[in-house]
């Protein structure tokens, strides 16, 4: 793969995905347009809930993310299948011993402004996490997370850069998928938020209209010659979820991010839309459990409501058939962690939860859940639960709250006094070290505010992350994997893939690893 | 006259006091936190406490409110905790949509509003009057939040009439322009205009057995002259101090159907803030909110006293 440039590698992808375009896009002229190749021009208008709150890609923001990769690049990028390819970086060396890593950096790319980029450019970046005004930036906290083993950035000349760690990293290429090239000029403005950006991506910031929309317009400078096809991403924003595939039906966005699933059904079976569902982001619903509060304490307990949750169910029917049921995160085969026999080890068997209970000497269990209506399957999901949970005489309540009370319960360590709580986590199909690093609720020492403690499953995360052959890598994070299905302190439920509602008009959109949209190589059909 | 506007524009700083205490008791007592919200499910609590130091939310409560103030009294109303613009300028660009839009469902709510109710008086108890009641009834018990969904359906979505969200880009022709406003405008006044044509009949049927229009028809005169120039004048007066409450209640029905038309005025800022629990943009939004409806009701007490020459200046408080 090094040797493959990343415009080799999209012409190819391209040329794959046209003709599966041809064979699936509805209509005869839609059949014939993608068969004719890209069209230069346009403007894609896309629409979510929400308004924007943060323009740095390391602060990783949810409401923004479809902007990341439009404004800016990375050293190089991951795929939906966790495969790398080059971006700003047309190649790089890993050191035998994985303690650096030496990169070549692509020549005559611009900032946004018109500034040449170079490899210094990388070595400021780094310098930023230093800062004292920059390093308060929660999304340089999070850079400074994930680069926290990285000792020393260096630019021996203007297109070479060199990363030296302190211990073995095998999972580098991970880190450089997250780091984002930003120049932060004013350090008061790490979120870009007074002045607009700078990138070196596709599409120029060039506008932003707070609660309307912002607007990004081609970039002429943009190292793909030819690309980006569009003219302009017109990112708009739209105050209710509820409103979003209203308004592609009436045209007046081409693309929605769909939070409600009974959304799905009905545009799949109209042929002008396309409903593009992505598990690249490794987002999983799942139920955080309280172990300090008896008897949830008791792994048995835990184990009970595993069995309880009939998650075939739950995929068919609270989340339409589009989610898949799991109890384990690591549900990717291409995650290091998987393992085929720990996606659903814990099947649905009310009988067996039901042993269990007795087994911990458990009787008239009383649970309350605390469900958001932003997230409507997790009250869909709960309701199922709550009429199996019934069977073996354990009683649900639930509770519908406001967002801003599911977040609060959810972020405090004692849960507000409740046992239960559904959450969302996600970077399952990133690197086993990314993910136990920053989902800390997946944790087994003090990182974990929600009590669960393990020094077995510390040990072997301590020895994965530095462990540099891949086979015994593997079998280390197999076996975390298999502790944190079988202790259920954190227990899965589904996939929670992105949904995406567009017109069928819209050609050739990538997803990266992150699950974000990338539309360097998209364009509309005529 | 000069005495009375000034003992309630005297009126108004205690009552802004006083709400200023309410709104920033109630957004701040409400569970939920703004920097949980920003970050979302996967923030580590050492990035929360981070963020909550940086935006002073780790101060008590009472501090918080005093620092507020001050500034609030300097004109500084702050910066937005969530895409930290200055508060002031968000309010400012938001408040001309408001007020289009309220302005624009006040005018139908009136016009149609009278109208029907004028007619339902002069039917009663016919089926004019039952049908127009109905609707009333109907209008008033339909949630705007469903009816603005309903109508983009319709228009929109079915027929591709109008625009379902937004507003024209500036430079637009006025007619475009206008074309975002008809939904939204419709949504909100559907409600209102139900008020005053219930308002207007009981008004209207309680003037009509009065003993002067009585001896305007003994007199000779014309049903329409003694509908417009003696009921309707008369009828007029309740109505009035109604418009000031309905005004209120337009604000009031504007926040939700502006967050479902996307529609940036001052409305679903203030959806949108309290979500996010951004306090220094729902506490200046709501200020603004509660301002208004103070102006307004000013506005109507000093028309009411020039309606009816019974109602003296210096009674009208």
């Amino acid at each position: 793969m090094r040797g493959m440039t990343r415009r080799g590698f999209i012409d190819s992808v391209a040329k794959v995905t046209a003709a599966a375009a041809v064979a699936a896009v509805p209509g005869g002229s839609l059949r014939a347009a993608a068969a004719a190749g890209p069209v230069t021009g346009g403007t894609l208008n896309y629409a979510e809930a929400g308004d924007f709150n943060d323009f740095n890609p390391w602060g990783f923001s949810a409401v923004d993310f479809e902007m990341y990769d439009q404004v800016f690049s990375r050293l190089l990028w991951k795929d939906g299948q966790g495969k790398e390819y080059p971006d700003l970086a047309e190649s790089w060396q890993i050191a035998s011993d994985k303690r650096s890593i030496r990169l070549k950096l692509r020549d005559n790319v611009k900032w946004h402004d018109g500034k040449p980029f170079a490899a210094q450019d990388y070595v400021t970046a780094f310098g930023y996490l230093k800062d004292p005004t920059i390093a308060k930036y929660y999304g340089a906290q999070k850079i400074q997370g994930l680069m926290s083993p990285a000792k020393e950035v260096r630019a021996p000349d203007r297109l070479t850069l060199e990363i030296a760690f302190d211990k073995p990293v095998p999972y580098m290429t991970d880190i450089l998928d997250y780091w984002f090239a930003v120049r932060i000029d004013d350090p008061s403005d790490a979120r870009f938020l007074k002045k607009v950006p700078a990138g070196t991506g596709p599409f120029k910031m060039v506008e932003w209209v707070p609660n309307q929309y912002a607007r990004y317009v081609r970039s002429a400078d943009y190292w793909q010659k030819g690309r980006p096809y569009l003219n302009q991403f017109m990112f708009k924003r739209l105050a209710q979820a509820e409103t979003l595939v209203p308004n592609l039906r009436a045209h007046a966005v081409d693309d929605v991010l769909i939070s409600s699933l009974a959304d799905v059904a009905p545009l799949r079976s109209d042929k002008t839309y396309a409903v593009v569902a992505n598990e690249n982001s490794g987002s999983v619903f799942n139920l955080i459990v309280n172990v300090r509060k008896p008897p949830f304490d008791t792994t048995a307990v835990r184990q009970a409501l595993s069995y309880s949750l009939n998650r075939a169910g739950m995929a068919q029917t609270a989340f339409f058939g589009v989610s898949r049921p799991i109890t384990s995160p690591f549900y990717s085969s291409s995650s290091l962690a998987y393992r085929a026999n720990l996606v659903m080890a814990h099947p649905f068997n009310l009988q067996k939860a039901s042993a269990l209970l007795e087994q911990a000497g458990v009787r008239n269990l009383e649970i309350t859940i605390n469900t958001t209506a932003a997230w409507p399957q997790m009250k869909l999901f709960s309701l199922i639960w709550q009429s199996d949970l019934a069977k073996i005489g354990v009683r649900l309540t639930i509770n519908e709250v406001e967002n801003a009370q599911f977040y609060d319960i959810g972020g405090a360590a004692d849960l507000r006094g409740f046992a239960i709580h559904p959450w969302i986590n996600a970077r399952t199909t990133r690197d086993p070290a990314i993910f136990f690093n920053t989902q800390l609720s997946y944790r087994g020492d003090e990182h974990n505010v929600y009590g669960y403690r393990n020094p077995q499953l510390e040990r072997l995360l301590a020895d994965a992350a530095i462990e540099t052959n891949v086979n015994r890598r593997k079998n280390l994070y197999q076996l975390a994997n298999e502790i944190v299905v079988n202790d259920c302190f954190m227990i899965q439920i589904a996939t929670n893939p992105r949904i995406w509602g567009q017109t069928a008009r819209l050609q050739d959109v990538d997803i990266d690893l992150n699950g974000n949209l990338f539309l360097a190589r998209a364009w509309l059909a005529a | 006259m000069q005495g009375f506007l000034v003992r309630r524009l005297v009126l108004v700083v205690p009552t802004l006091f006083l709400a200023s205490l309410v709104i920033f008791a109630i957004i701040t007592l409400a569970p939920g936190d703004p920097v949980r919200m920003m970050l979302g499910t996967q923030a580590t609590p050492d990035e929360v406490a981070q963020e909550r130091a940086r935006l002073g939310l780790d101060r008590p409560v009472p501090v918080r409110y005093a620092i507020w103030m001050t500034h609030v009294l300097r004109l500084d109303l702050g910066r937005s905790q969530v895409n930290d613009q200055p508060v002031a300028r968000l309010v400012l660009q938001a408040f001309p949509y408001t007020l289009r839009l309220t302005a624009g469902a006040l005018a139908v709510s009136v016009l149609i509003g009278f109208a029907i109710g004028i007619l339902a008086a002069l039917r009663q108890n016919r089926p004019a009057d039952l049908v127009f009641t109905g609707l009333a009834s109907l209008g008033l018990a339909v949630p705007s939040f469903w009816l603005g969904i309903l109508l983009i359906l319709l228009f929109s979505v079915t027929l591709g009439w109008l625009p379902p969200s937004g507003v024209a880009e500036s430079g637009a022709p006025p007619l475009a322009a206008l074309r975002y406003l008809v939904l939204p405008v419709v949504t909100v006044a559907v409600s209102n205009l139900s008020v005053f044509s219930r308002f207007v009949r009981t008004a209207m049927l309680e003037v009509l057995t009065a003993h002067y229009i009585r001896t305007a028809r003994a007199k000779g005169l014309g049903e329409r002259s003694v509908v417009i120039r003696h009921a309707l004048r008369n009828a007029l007066i309740p109505v009035v101090t109604i418009l000031g409450i309905q005004f209120g209640r337009l604000l009031g029905g504007a926040l939700i159907t502006e967050a479902v038309f996307a529609y940036p005025g001052i409305g679903r800022l203030v959806v949108t803030s309290i979500l996010n629990r951004d306090y220094p943009m729902v506490q200046a939004a709501l200020m603004l909110v509660v301002l208004i409806f103070l102006v307004a009701n000013t506005i109507v007490d000093i028309s009411y006293a020039y309606l009816d020459p019974r109602v003296k200046m210096g009674e009208a408080r």
